[in-house]
């Protein structure tokens, strides 16, 4: 469940650097696939957060204990509630990207101030992203070492 | 495009608030789990609800509205700025709670 969740994660990630790219080589005929990239990262956030909201809600709950008396708390106490609720942004930003490049998209290619900080708003939704990673890193490496310390590794 | 920025806004204001909120004041993390059976999932659906209900209602109250690059770049940077804030306003909030 995890696996998915961070494939459906680094998949939103990919879709929005493949925005990016579109943003920054724009043209008429690139207008599709800037649309496709943007809807893509949001479809790919909506199901990270319904796997990872399972995996949250049914299993994490037996993962928990272990960060919280193992030697990093801070995996779960710090990095796993600013995580889930960080993570709700990102929904939201994507849709904002996708729906915007939908109906703007003509904007975007005449207009390079708006198309400037379209590009920045892209680049935080992937900063965002990519951040989770780590976090998912940093709570994941929390549980290791506190198993490794029961089992006198 | 304004009420899915005005949407936007709202939700992304939303989500340290309730975060913060309901680590603070109790009743409120217990009502959320007494609705919808955990905490996290109530505001998720809650967030969910109030995006849709937003654009709903200023999409109806703007429906005048003209679309402008300048205000529309506006929104973009201060959708910006907003999820920046939101996002390490609710990292510093657990960091200092983790240090209480």
């Amino acid at each position: 469940m995890v696996f998915f969740h961070l494939v459906f994660g680094e998949l939103t990630g990919v879709s929005l650097l493949w925005a990016i790219k579109e943003l920054v080589y724009i043209g008429q005929e690139r207008l599709k696939w800037l649309k496709i990239s943007l809807w893509a990262a949001f479809i790919n956030a909506v199901l990270a957060w319904i796997v990872g909201g399972t995996y949250y809600l049914f299993f994490y709950p037996l993962v928990k204990p272990v960060i919280k008396e193992g030697p990093q708390p801070w995996g779960h106490l710090i990095i796993m509630e600013a995580k889930e609720h960080i993570f709700l942004i990102l929904p939201v930003l994507t849709f904002l990207l996708a729906i915007f490049a939908a109906k703007r998209s003509h904007a975007l290619l005449e207009n390079s101030s708006l198309r400037k900080k379209f590009l920045w708003l892209t680049s935080l939704a992937t900063l965002l992203v990519f951040s989770m990673a780590i976090l998912g890193y940093l709570i994941t490496w929390g549980a290791r070492t506190a198993l490794w310390l029961k089992a006198g590794l | 495009m304004k009420k899915y920025f005005i949407a936007a806004i709202v939700s992304i204001i939303y989500i340290p608030l309730i975060t913060i909120a309901a680590e603070l004041y109790a009743p409120l993390k217990d009502f959320l789990k007494s609705v919808f059976w955990h905490h996290w999932l109530g505001k998720s659906v809650i967030l969910i609800i109030l995006f849709i209900a937003v654009a709903f209602i200023s999409g109806a109250s703007l429906a005048k509205y003209e679309e402008d690059n300048n205000k529309d770049g506006g929104f973009l940077i201060g959708t910006l700025w907003l999820a920046t804030f939101s996002a390490l306003t609710v990292v510093l909030f657990f960091m200092i709670e983790y240090m209480k």
